[in-house]
């Protein structure tokens, strides 16, 4: 496998999350493209809830009616009728807003539910080279986190937004009804709180940042070096660890303190200035009052009420801002990810791949991972039918290389790969790996039962076909001694299990694939000699009658390979049998007699 | 709990400062409302002019107390809890780090992480807030009642009556709540291992043609978590409509028996009924924050008492006086038996000598005990029973740096950590430039340090994820034989590497250094020169001796040769 080069930072980028103006309509325009589909339905939440906040604005009206009303202010109704409106009015907005939110949770889900899976199958359709340059943490965090942020903002923000439109348009208009030089008193106060919002997240925006970036520096610290709590110890370097650590400390611990200081003074200046609305409201609303403006009693109470409301949405206007930014910032991410190129479709004229008797070919095949640095230069070799074919040369060589190629992991730059005659580029993908079984030196389990595991690779298999395969690869055994046998959930597991049985019981899922080409990358690397004993029975029956690959750092298991080919900077340096390797004396037997070298 | 307070003590000025802040802040806030009461029902029918004025400008002067104690009490609550966090953590990362390794065992790595982590953020989130709130919240709760009992109390016992009513709402959505969102996120966890299992896996995947099955996997835990995620939602979104709903009720009682004190007991209405709104607002907003630190603070205990059961850990390795006795051999294992379980033994009777400078191979099947006798060697575990023995002293009896300072070790998958080559292989000695290069010399490490870009000053990611498993191994045993320790250990740390480098390795390391030497391999290549050889089966030394009289005596060995050499022995 190619080692990922470049260092890629986990999780998400503390960046600024600024967006050009064309990059923020074509997110919109890709996000439409998802709401889309519930269009009605965002239609009907819209009416929803501007009806719920109408509703309630109307009621807190009403209170001041009704507070008018007892002040015996010329208001035509009794207080009782004020009331009884103001119960059914309030009932009515709590049962919609709670309607709507119910609404918006199930709709912004399945829209997100979408999302989640339209990155997942694009995902799956990437070539390997994509996953071997990312890391998972970053897909995890695109597919948890980033999709989190837009659920968030799609149920909330987006209600939000609009119930603020309509409270601060009607709740103003109200206003306006009762005193239009009262409304004066918002010329001081709003843009006071707009600047005042704005001077703040200005000042604590990046010290927030600073502070994620330091808490992350300092964790990723603690968890590096625990983990390497017992190389520390048998240098007896904890005192020097632990020195460092006071520095990741210290940085994030005054990170933040800053960012914890100065970001908690925004809610008292908020605060500060909704007093200072409500004392002018009073005092020049008690004037207009007293000099006869024109304001009674009832209207002076509304007001009071009313600019309470108004002044809610104003507030968290920032708020708003900020979140509907980083919402977009994350579906960027998301969209990145669905948009990012598969493996190319095969080409129209695609046949499955028909496998007569199972040659592989390699004729003048050049390939680099990356443009300009070639691993393979002009490889050339011929695997006839059920011949062994071992592959060996020193580490990074390009031994792995080959078999990337032939399971068109990755695809050549120039030359042909023909299996039986027909060019792997011209059958379908999938005919050709399927006519392949391989055993890789990382193996894979995933998290579900052992038999799961072993019966991945043969839907239907049944449960005496895979405790043969498990005998044969000597782990049934084990398997045995489990709690719950074949049942065993993998991840209980734990450390309970080894790499040399993770192995067992990768080559037990291969022994239960039937296919004619078998790929063996250092399968039993991690299985201790006297197993591999054990199993060679076995493994020679999964060899029989296929063409078979080897790559292996023990030259024992290659001593029998039909034909052995010596790959040496991305060149075949030589090739034959073992016998023959040795006589020539050339690079093979070099590294073969290294092993019986006394120092 | 207790451990917590300790931490807390040497900043208990500061904290003072912040509670007090806070208290007079509430106590300025709340009497805002009051004023607009006064200007309404007061001022107003008197006419004149300066005392609304005055009124006013009271109101606008504790606005502005409010937030200048508001900003005093936070900043200090924000020195305070920072302060106590750093604390905290630095005691406690030292602890850990210290831990003993049966220590580190049974509470595993990504326990004592998280602990360090998240627990330790928990706590630190948790006293701000409470430094923040924990006083104010209850002082805006009781003074607000206090006042609007003083307003009129007949209303104001409406207002009383409503709170059990939101509290017993709050209670039981978050207790329905929890519950479902413990279950939400591990559908989560579930939907993150898919996609770290498909970015693992996805050669195997691919080869098998499994990508519709992984596809249907996928989307069925997605739409899992959606279901719990609408179900979750259906529960939390009653909140705030319940308590808004309860609030204008309890609001339109509150009108109701105005209108009727007015008619009968000629109640000044107007002003009180809006300070009544506003003084319920108030009420109502700090009773739900309430509720809410009263949740918090059950995770943060859950939290505290995680760290503090590892701030009480007790190290059992301590230094013993035991008495020299020097019998010519340099690393002796004396009858030494252990089990990590205390049940099946992992090391059985385990005796032999090796004198300095002379190389031991220690070679055996997975499980067989080659890395535990390691292990007690380091003294990262003392024996059951047996002893063990360097230069005469019982390793029980040498100080732990004295004892550390004599090894250099690499271990199997051993740990590479994000810095430079360099740093990776002077490991936080002060070790000069020629002492590195000449240690990745003998670790056949100098051919590919030198092709990086930057040499030894190249960084390396993360758990070395920019070098190859061969690569890293050679920056081990460079790390291993960096300062010529006396005691050198190789645990199976060249079976990434081939034959050729392999023994190139060993022949450097034999040329160079006169270190006593352990090698654990699974390679008979790997230990066939050694001095001696010891083969374990099961935790018991099964044979013993050079290459070539295993050849002769030992049954398990001769096996093991046929496999790997191909019978060309």
């Amino acid at each position: 496998m190619k080692n990922p080069t470049q260092f890629q930072p986990k999780g998400r980028t503390g960046g600024r999350d600024l967006l050009k103006g064309h990059d923020v309509k074509y997110i919109y325009s890709r996000l439409w493209s998802y709401i889309s589909h519930y269009k009605l339905l965002f239609l009907f939440a819209i009416v929803l809830t501007v009806i719920s906040s109408v509703l309630s604005i109307t009621g807190t009206s009403l209170a001041g009616s009704a507070i008018g009303a007892i002040a015996n202010d010329g208001t035509e109704r009794s207080v009782g009728y004020y009331l009884i409106l103001m119960v059914i009015l309030y009932s009515v907005s709590a049962l919609i807003s709670y309607l709507l939110s119910v609404l918006m949770v199930a709709i912004s889900q399945k829209i997100v539910n979408k999302m989640r899976n339209d990155v997942y199958e694009n995902l799956v359709r990437l070539p390997v080279g994509f996953f071997d340059k990312k890391q998972a943490g970053e897909l995890v965090s695109t597919i948890s986190y980033d999709i989190n942020t837009v659920n968030e903002s799609l149920s909330g923000d987006f209600i939000n937004i609009i119930s603020s439109v309509v409270t601060v348009i009607y709740s103003f208009v109200l206003m306006l009804t009762v005193s239009k030089k009262l409304i004066l008193v918002f010329v001081v106060t709003i843009p006071l709180s707009v600047i005042l919002t704005n001077v703040i997240s200005r000042i604590v925006r990046p010290l927030f940042r600073r502070r994620s970036a330091s808490l992350g520096e300092m964790n990723g610290y603690i968890e590096e070096m625990i983990a390497g709590h017992k190389a520390i110890k048998a240098y007896g370097r904890e005192n020097e660890v632990i020195e460092n650590f006071a520095k990741k400390n210290a940085e994030a611990t005054e990170a933040y303190r800053s960012a914890e200081a100065n970001g908690t003074m925004a809610g008292p200046s908020v605060a500060f200035v909704n007093n200072l609305s409500l004392t002018l409201v009073n005092v020049v609303g008690a004037f207009l009052y007293m000099s006869g403006g024109g304001l009674s009693i009832t209207g002076l109470s509304k007001f009071v009420l009313l600019s309470r409301k108004f002044s809610g949405p104003i507030n968290q206007i920032a708020n708003i801002y900020a979140d509907i930014q980083s919402a977009l910032a994350a579906s960027e991410r998301v969209f990145r990810l669905i948009d990012e190129h598969p493996e190319p479709s095969d080409p129209e004229d695609a046949k499955p791949l028909l496998i007569t008797a199972g040659e592989v070919r390699f004729e003048n095949v050049n390939f680099g991972y990356e443009e300009n640095k070639p691993v393979l230069h002009s490889l050339s070799f011929t695997a006839p039918p059920a011949s062994v074919t071992a592959i060996v040369g020193p580490t990074g060589a390009g031994k792995t290389t080959v078999i990337n190629l032939l399971m068109r992991f990755y695809d050549i730059n120039s030359g042909r790969i023909l299996i039986d005659g027909q060019d792997i580029y011209s059958v379908t993908r999938e005919s050709l790996r399927r006519s392949y079984t391989m055993v890789l030196q990382e193996t894979w389990l995933f998290r579900g039962t052992i038999f799961e595991n072993l019966a991945y690779g043969r839907e239907g298999v049944g449960r005496r076909e895979v405790e043969e395969a498990c005998r044969a690869a000597r782990i049934h055994n084990y398997i045995m001694g489990l709690p719950d046998g074949y049942d065993t959930v993998i991840s209980e597991l734990g450390g309970n299990i080894s790499k040399g049985q993770k192995q067992l019981l990768t080559i037990a899922r291969a022994m239960l694939i039937d296919s004619n080409i078998l790929i063996l990358d250092e399968a039993t690397s991690n299985v201790d000699s006297k197993t591999e004993k054990d199993i060679s029975d076995a493994m020679i029956r999964l060899m029989k009658n296929k063409t078979c690959f080897v790559i292996a750092h023990r030259l024992s298991t290659v001593v029998g390979a039909d034909n052995i080919l010596v790959i040496r900077d991305g060149d075949v340096v030589e090739q034959g049998r073992h016998s023959e390797l040795l006589l020539k004396g050339g690079f093979y037997s070099e590294l073969y007699h290294s092993q019986f070298e006394s120092t | 709990m207790r451990t917590l307070l300790r931490y807390i003590k040497p900043y208990k000025w500061m904290m003072l400062l912040a509670l007090l802040a806070k208290s007079l802040a509430a106590f300025s806030e709340l009497a805002i409302p009051r004023m607009m009461a006064l200007i309404v029902d007061e001022d107003v029918p008197t006419g004149e002019w300066s005392a609304v004025l005055q009124s006013g400008g009271l109101m606008l002067l504790f606005a502005f107390l409010t937030l200048v104690l508001n900003i005093i009490g936070n900043r200090a609550a924000a020195r305070a809890s920072a302060s106590v966090a750093y604390d905290l953590r630095a005691d406690l990362f030292e602890k850990t780090v210290r831990l003993d390794t049966a220590a580190v065992d049974k509470y595993g790595l990504p326990s004592l992480i998280s602990r360090l982590t998240s627990d330790t953020y928990n706590i630190t989130a948790f006293m701000a807030r409470m430094l923040r709130m924990g006083i104010k919240a209850p002082l805006m709760l009781i003074g607000g009642i206090v006042i609007t009992l003083t307003i009129d109390w007949r209303l104001a016992l409406i207002l009383i009556a409503t709170l059990p009513l939101v509290s017993v709402t709050v209670y039981f959505i978050t207790k329905r709540s929890v519950p479902l969102y413990k279950e939400e996120q591990k559908i989560l966890d579930s939907l993150v291992r898919r996609v770290d299992e498909t970015h693992s896996g996805i050669r195997v995947i691919k080869a098998l043609s499994k990508t519709d099955y992984e596809k249907e996997r996928f989307r069925k835990t997605s739409e899992e978590l959606a279901k719990k995620e609408i179900e979750a939602g259906r529960v939390v979104s009653a909140t705030k409509p319940i308590n808004d709903f309860l609030f204008y009720l309890g609001f339109c009682a509150v009108i109701l028996l105005g209108a009727f004190l007015a008619k009968y007991y000629a109640f000044d209405a107007v002003g009180k009924l809006l300070a009544f709104m506003t003084y319920f607002t108030i009420i109502l907003n700090h009773m739900i924050m309430m509720t809410r630190i009263f949740v918090q603070a059950s995770r943060s205990m859950a939290s505290a008492a995680r760290i503090e059961e590892v701030l009480l850990e007790k190290s059992t390795l301590t230094s013993f006086d035991i008495p020299k006795e020097d019998d010519g051999n340099y690393i002796v294992f004396d009858n030494v038996s252990f089990s990590y379980n205390k049940k099946t033994p992992n090391v059985n009777s385990v005796s032999f000598t090796l004198g300095k400078g002379e190389t031991l191979g220690i070679i055996g099947v997975t499980g067989s005990g080659k890395t535990t006798l390691v292990n007690l060697l380091l003294r990262f575990y003392d024996p059951d029973s047996g002893r063990i023995t360097i230069g005469g002293e019982d390793i029980r009896s040498i100080p732990k740096e004295r004892l550390h300072s004599m090894f250099g070790v690499a271990f199997q998958n051993d740990f590479v950590f994000s810095g430079t080559l360099g740093d990776n292989i002077s490991f936080f000695r002060p070790e000069g430039s020629e002492a590195l290069s000449k240690a990745a010399s003998i670790a056949q490490a100098s051919d590919f340090i030198e092709q990086k870009e930057g040499g030894m000053d190249s960084s390396v990611t993360t758990a070395g994820t920019n070098l190859s498993g061969g690569q890293k191994q050679r920056l081990t045993v460079a790390r291993a034989v960096c300062g010529d320790p006396e005691i050198l250990i190789l645990d199976d740390s060249s079976s990434a590497l081939d034959y050729k480098t392999d023994a190139k390795l060993r022949s450097a390391i034999k040329k160079h250094t006169k270190n006593t030497t352990l090698i654990i391999a699974q390679r008979i290549s790997s230990v066939k020169d050694a001095d001696k050889i010891i083969v374990l089966d099961e935790g018991r030394i099964v044979g013993m001796g050079t290459h070539g009289e295993l050849l002769l005596t030992c049954a398990d060995y001769r096996d093991i040769a046929a496999v790997q050499m191909g019978g060309a022995v």
